[in-house]
């Protein structure tokens, strides 16, 4: 993976995530969504197989960059606490 | 989150995933359908081909047998740290057979032969190509692990979907049987009372809302349950449903941590 930041201020970013797509995008917008300091999570994706998405997060003034990091953890977070389940409910 | 399985077998599962987001349900199954690599015959030598197949023909449905792969062990050659092909991205099946003289014969998944006991076509009885009398085919075919994003042979999970749990609601029902009657999935019925639904058979209801526009008095109403989920898959052999569904959140955990460690060096 690649990231390139395509513009950035103190509470926005656009940020091109190489080589992903939905799969990732989507499951990073639901978890921003969900952070009270996030005040706009969208991506943007031009051509469903040769672009690569584009991710805009707009905060309420706190580095985006932390906080797409800190959802980041959260989706990692998501994916413990499923694989945790999941292996509970083989037993 | 909870998971409650419903029936697992190596090949299918029903599982309801339930305090969940949409997004998580939807990126599990957008993983086992396109972001789990499997291993297929990615690369064809024929050395003869008298069968009445084009070559090229022949090379795609080698490229959709499913392949028995094991995930540890094996990656994608663009991924891999060697130039041009090592065992760890590159393993090579041969398929020879020739029909006698007196009969035509069926070229079956099963007379592949693989040059790595633990990588077999997923089933034995797969048709290939039938061969007349004198007619053979000879060659190599050289799989690569791939993703199921860039080509439906890479697919290891198949008919992966999830629907949203039914919530069938009776209340003020005067037992008419309209609703009964309506209802493709035959899973209501008249109870003593009023009309009744298994827990068992609510799992069946499409959400379609026949039910609903058929009572009059709007004693019944079908919504969603917004955060869980009824997962149904299958795999085409690759992997069983279990290592499937394993890799497929592990794919995703991955990304989220290739993220996150880029995002900290910022
Ligand atoms: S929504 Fe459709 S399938 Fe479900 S109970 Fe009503 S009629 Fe039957
Ligand atoms: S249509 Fe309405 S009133 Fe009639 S049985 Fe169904 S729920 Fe009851
Ligand atoms: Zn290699």
């Amino acid at each position: 993976m690649e990231l390139k930041i395509i513009s950035k201020e103190d509470d926005e970013i656009q940020l091109e995530i190489k080589g992903e797509s939905h799969t990732l995008l989507n499951m990073l917008k639901s978890v921003l969504l969900d952070d009270e300091r996030v005040e706009i999570a969208t991506y943007d994706m031009k051509h469903v197989t040769i672009s690569d998405p584009v991710i805009l997060v707009k905060t309420d003034g706190t580095d985006p960059i932390i906080i797409v990091r800190d959802a980041a953890s959260k989706l990692i977070a998501q994916c413990d606490e499923f694989l945790t389940v999941f292996n509970r409910s083989l037993k | 989150m909870e998971i409650d399985v419903l029936e697992l077998s190596d090949r299918s599962a029903k599982f309801i995933l339930s305090n969940t987001t949409a997004a998580f349900a939807n990126g599990l199954r957008r993983a086992m359908l396109a972001d789990v690599p499997t291993l297929a015959i990615d690369d064809v030598n024929v050395y003869n081909n008298t069968s009445v197949l084009y070559d090229e023909q022949l090379a795609l449905r080698l490229g959709l047998i499913p392949l028995v792969t094991s995930f540890d062990d094996f990656v994608p050659q663009d991924e891999c740290t060697c130039e041009d092909g090592c065992p760890a991205c590159v393993i090579s099946l041969t398929l020879s057979v020739e029909a006698t003289a007196d009969e035509g014969r069926m070229v079956y998944s099963g007379d592949i032969v693989s040059s790595d006991p633990k990588v077999q076509p997923a089933e034995m009885n797969i048709p290939i190509i039938e061969l007349k009398v004198n007619q053979k085919v000879v060659l190599e075919g050289v799989a690569h692990m791939g993703y199921g994003r860039d080509h439906a042979k890479w697919q290891a999970g198949v008919a992966c979907g999830y629907k949203n749990l039914p919530i069938i609601t009776i209340d003020g029902c005067d037992r008419c049987g309209a609703c009964v009657n309506v209802c493709p999935r035959n899973i209501l019925c008249l109870g003593d009372k009023f009309v009744e639904v298994s827990d068992e058979s609510r799992l069946n209801c499409s959400l379609c809302g026949l039910c609903q526009d058929a009572c009059e008095i709007d004693a019944i109403s079908v919504t969603e349950n917004e955060s869980s989920f009824i997962f149904t898959m299958e795999s085409d052999g690759s992997y069983t449903v279990n290592e499937l569904i394993i890799n497929a959140v592990n794919t995703i955990k991955r990304k989220a941590s290739s993220m996150g460690d880029i995002l900290s060096t910022l």
